[in-house]
């Protein structure tokens, strides 16, 4: 049987193709990005991080509540996701749905799929290679449910992509709009969460080293100077972000670092871990270095780890591959060493279940590694031609199999780790009981905003930190503001009860509800008369 | 002219004579690792005894031994109650009916062998003898494919027992379990991916991937490499000035008419026990109903626990590094820590595919080995419950056994390689030994240490078990048991399979000769020069 084909017709197929290639995966991430966020949604688990129900709280204080505006961006998370989601969270579907932060995960998502082709492409790896790259992140169930959530990964994996590529390019090229790009994007990145500030030493670094590198290593003070001038070009812009977050902290917290040493500090939760004893890997680079690989391979898949790990050395012994490109793709190496650094230093958590306990908690940050790894994948497919069919092949087979045995580690991480609390019981209270009822409900927005989200009642119901004179006045009278109290007796992590309890007005509540995670206080009826139910401050600075 | 017939026919009948000789030694040295007791006169021939050591110290024996003797006895595919315990646990209900497991392939294979057997009173020895027969047609089928890579009879032959005699692999080549069968039609896949695409040829290798799913169901997984390359094999593109003609072979169509009748048998054995054409034994998961009460209860809390997992096959990427581990360098199942000779096999076909020798040829092997490993590295129990060494990756032994007489040519007067052959091969024999001797039965970690009774959870155990004078093997019981004890038999017998293989190494490393000018090094790069031996 033969079947005749034009040379010609298949020369402009085939350039089409190339041509089109990146349209085509466009389109198919965008409608895989829309398909996985409309199965999270309609199965419920778009929801399941308690974090992700906080982070659409801290976007929608800025547009709604007793004291909307800026300052409700807060101290401990990094301002950019919650920015992003401004446009749209006022509306309460796009709130309560989650789609508001699972929007910009989403488009995180799109661009990082063509960022990996990009990169892949201006690396020299042909098509094939781009595409299974492409596929490998795609592939990836953790990054599909990730990139259905209101969490802030997708949207740092993005910027951070996108930094290391322009840093590439401007390796390659020596252009100096790549370099501004380059800073741009890791000045986002250092906006989004904290492992952007390292990527921001790790791209310094790189900077450095390059222009020393394309001095030949002098130690003149020609070098010096140009060292200089283009380190100071890039840090300018790219240590932005660092210094108007150091800015914002000391303008609304008076105190530049209170991000880091507050009281909701990632570091204050860890000092008591460190002190329950259960912070294992600080202090310890074995236990440290075991964790994160652990949380990598349960993100990235072994098989895939491993072809990635394979293709990193490859890329940095080939010698067709320029050292300006080697020196820049260390820096896809960057959240491996950040996250191991940061475990060793205490400043992280990282619980992997069977290894450090029988929990999982914060699993997701293996998935950080992702993207380098579909990179250098990719890469490797390229260059090992006679068993490139035999790698797609097995890599299709992993796949399937992450499908069919639905291996999402970061849903168990949500649904069964530490990071999920049932706040349900809380929450349908308070939508059945103080929903259609006047007065406000006073309660810790650092402890409870999974019980605020989940309530479905409007913020303005809420009197929480975050509310200034509200938060003040309910805290030393309380009843004369809170109808309700939703706080954890007896414990002091939570502001309302170590504030409230020591008041002589807690005496005219009742306990109406106990459970696991707070306790639900209601004022005395007969003090309702002398309650306060409408903001009466007006508009508050 | 007389004088060439003579000596033509001299030379047929000396490699005849060679070749019989050859295959005698085999099977004596095979018949070592028959599973038997004293008896009356042989033990296990019509008691179903599944002692530790014996033959049917294996459910996964067993069970498929009890399908044989159904089909033979009672012509049936359903056990009846006797033979159903017997088989437990692996044994399967539907509708109050029992059957195995397992695929039938291994029973439909083992059901002449046991035919025969019982008509001398041998039924076990006989139906496991199909097993050792595979082992001794899979020695011969890896010696096939390694001279397909221009590699000497003699170093062809030493990858052959190596495969038998120096990996896990021989301790199964008397159990009546999938593996020997599984590879034997691997292997006859992969020769056949080697020939001619022709219809007879597609509707061989169609046959034989159907008739490998009969045996095994991932065995379909690991055919797929070999018959992608063979589809492949069944185009051809050609250009002529403008034109580009894509050329299919009507042949193709062998390949599914070959698989059809395997299916079909497929569909029918499946309609016969789950009462579905399409619905396997395996899915409808094991009956309990012989079990302890001990182990129901472990049962239920493992359905338990396994229920809030929607998955749907029995292999999960979530527990692949610990599936890389215990297979690959694990001291309780790892492939390297029992047979580290397979990674001379390894490098010879790495360099067959770097050296463009037979480079596709040796892609698809390697294709076939890392879908096997990688398979199994995502499977629920990478162990394969109490087993010898890793059991899942005895297809991967024999692929990688095909490399080693490559990767020996390519160093043949490399003293270091001498060296390390050596010690690796008399380490992989000695390892090899003890599982063919004593049991098959090696707890994994974890039971072993909860355990009443603690035992090793590697070969240590074997070790154990030949210290105790425990052996399982038929001949040293019914003729050595009174003369040597059962280290020294274990010696003795490593001792001369070593010897056997070491001496066709050494001869092939005095005897070769390799050229001392850069034309003929060339030539030997190129393997001119040894596609003559």
């Amino acid at each position: 049987m033969n079947l005749n084909i034009n040379i010609n017709f298949l020369n402009t197929l085939g350039k089409f193709l190339v041509k089109a290639a990146l349209p085509i995966i466009v389109y198919l991430l965008v409608i895989i990005s829309v398909g996985s966020f409309l199965y999270y949604y309609f199965n419920g688990l778009g929801l399941a991080y308690n974090d992700a129900r906080s982070h659409l709280d801290i976007g929608r204080r800025v547009v709604e509540g007793l004291k909307p505006g800026m300052a409700q961006l807060g101290s401990v998370w990094l301002p950019l996701p919650h920015l992003l989601m401004v446009p749209t969270i006022w509306n309460d579907f796009m709130w309560h749905s989650g789609l508001a932060g699972a929007i910009v995960s989403m488009i995180s998502f799109v661009i990082t799929g063509v960022l990996i082709y990009r990169f892949l492409e201006q690396i020299g790896v042909g098509v094939f290679g781009r595409i299974v790259g492409v596929l490998i992140f795609v592939g990836n169930i953790n990054i599909l449910y990730l990139q259905s959530t209101a969490m802030t990964e997708l949207l740092l994996l993005a910027v951070m992509t996108a930094g290391v590529y322009e840093l590439m390019l401007w390796h390659k090229t020596g252009k100096v709009l790549n370099l501004i790009k380059a800073a741009f994007w890791v000045m986002l990145s250092t906006l989004t969460r904290y492992d952007g500030w390292f990527l921001f030493l790790f791209a310094s670094a790189l900077v450095v080293f390059n222009i020393w590198r394309k001095n030949n290593f002098k130690l003149d003070w020609a070098t010096i100077g140009k060292i200089e001038g283009t380190y100071v070009f890039f840090a300018t812009l790219a240590s932005l972000g660092v210094f108007i977050w150091f800015g914002w902290n000391q303008l609304i917290f008076g105190d530049a670092l209170y991000f880091a040493f507050g009281p909701y500090s990632a570091h204050s939760q860890q000092d008591q871990l460190d002190v329950a004893g259960i912070l294992s890997t600080k202090g310890d680079i074995i236990l440290s270095t075991k964790h994160y690989l652990y949380a990598l391979v349960y993100n990235s898949n072994l098989f895939l780890s491993v072809l990635g790990f394979i293709g990193a050395v490859y890329l940095w012994l080939d010698k067709k591959v320029s050292a300006g490109i080697k020196f820049a793709a260390i820096a896809l190496t960057a959240p491996l060493v950040f996250n191991i650094v940061a475990l060793f230093l205490g400043h992280s958590v990282l619980f992997i279940q069977g290894v450090s306990g029988n929990t999982w908690f914060n699993v997701r940050y293996g998935v950080m590694m992702v993207p380098s790894i579909a990179i250098f994948a990719g890469f490797l497919i390229d260059r090992l031609k006679p068993f490139r069919y035999m790698l797609f092949g097995l890599i299709l087979m992993v796949i399937l199999v992450q499908f069919t045995s639905y291996d999402a580690v970061t849903i168990d991480d949500a649904r069964v780790g530490s990071s999920q609390k049932n706040v349900s019981e809380v929450s349908n209270w308070l939508g059945q009981n103080a929903k259609n009822k006047d007065g406000f409900i006073l309660i810790s927005a650092a402890s409870h905003d999974a019980i605020i989200f989940s309530s479905g009642l409007p913020m303005a119901k809420y009197i929480h930190e975050g509310t200034g004179r509200y938060w003040e006045s309910a805290t030393t009278n309380p009843e004369r503001w809170a109808r309700w109290i939703i706080m954890r007796s007896y414990d002091d992590n939570d502001a309302t009860w170590k504030t409230v309890s020591r008041t002589p007005d807690i005496e005219n509540y009742s306990l109406v509800q106990k459970y696991p995670f707070a306790d639900i206080y209601e004022l005395k009826p007969e003090l309702l008369p002398n309650l306060n139910t409408k903001p009466v401050f007006g508009q508050q600075k | 002219m007389i004088k060439k017939i003579t000596n033509k026919t001299l030379n047929i009948f000396k490699y005849f004579l060679i070749s019989l000789g050859a295959i005698a030694v085999l099977i004596t040295l095979l018949s070592f690792s028959i599973k038997g007791d004293t008896g009356n006169p042989i033990y296990y021939q019509t008691e179903l005894d599944t002692k530790v050591g014996g033959p049917f110290e294996s459910s996964g024996s067993t069970s498929r031994y009890a399908l044989a003797k159904s089909i033979v006895d009672n012509g049936s595919l359903l056990f009846s109650t006797e033979l159903a315990k017997f088989a437990s646990p692996d044994v399967v209900g539907v509708n109050g009916k029992y059957t195995t497991l397992f695929t039938p392939g291994v029973s439909f294979a083992a059901v002449p062998f046991y035919y025969l057997g019982n008509l001398v009173g041998l039924p076990q020895l006989a139906a496991f003898l199909s097993t050792t027969f595979f082992a001794l047609l899979n020695m011969l089928l890896v010696y096939k494919v390694s001279r397909k890579f221009y590699v000497s009879h003699a170093l062809s032959i030493i990858s052959g027992l190596i495969f038998g005699f120096a990996t896990s692999a021989t301790a199964y080549s008397n159990s009546l379990t999938q593996h020997h069968l599984s590879v034997t039609l691997l292997l006859l896949a992969i020769l056949n991916a080697a020939g001619k695409r022709n219809f007879i040829n597609n509707l061989t290798f169609g046959l034989v991937a159907g008739a490998s799913a009969l045996v095994d169901i991932p065995n379909l997984f690991m055919t797929v490499p070999v018959g992608l390359y063979i589809l492949a094999q069944n185009f051809s593109v050609s250009r002529i000035n403008e034109k580009l003609t894509l050329r299919m072979k009507l042949s193709v169509v062998g390949l599914m008419i070959g698989a059809i009748p395997m299916f079909a048998i497929f569909g029918w054995y499946n309609f016969q026990t789950t009462g579905s054409y399409t619905k396997l034994a395996q899915s409808v998961g094991r009956t309990d109903i012989f079990a302890t009460d001990e182990i129901k209860e472990i049962n239920k809390a493992n359905i338990a626990k396994s229920g809030t997992s929607p998955s749907v096959v029995p292999f999960e990427t979530r527990v692949q590094l610990n599936g890389f581990y215990i297979l690959l360098i694990s001291d309780e199942r790892g492939i390297f820590y029992y047979s580290p000779i397979v990674i001379f096999g390894l490098i010879g076909l790495l360099l067959a595919v770097k050296n463009k020798v037979k480079e596709n040829l040796a892609i698809v092997i390697i294709s076939v080995a890392m879908v096997n490993v990688v398979l199994y590295s995502m499977f629920g129990d990478p162990w394969g419950g109490w087993s010898f060494g890793p059991r899942y990756l005895i297809p991967t032994l024999a692929l990688l056994s095909i490399g080693i007489g490559y990767a020996l040519t390519r160093s043949i007067k490399n003293p270091i390689v001498i060296l390390l052959f050596t010690i690796t091969l008399i380490y992989s024999v000695l390892v090899s030994a003890l599982g063919t001797t004593t049991t098959n039965l090696i707890p994994p970690k974890v039971e072993a240490l909860n355990l009443a009774v603690t035992v090793p959870y590697t070969y240590q155990y074997n070790i154990q078990l030949a210290q105790a004078e425990k052996a399982g093997t038929l001949i040293y019981n019914l003729y050595l048991k009174n003369m040597i004890n059962v280290q020294t038999y274990i010696y003795i017998y490593a001792g001369i399979v070593s010897s056997l293989i070491l001496a066709l190494y050494y001869s092939a490393v005095i005897f070769t000769k390799v050229p001392a000018n850069n034309e003929n090094k060339r030539k030997l790069l190129n393997f001119n020069f040894w596609r003559k031996n």
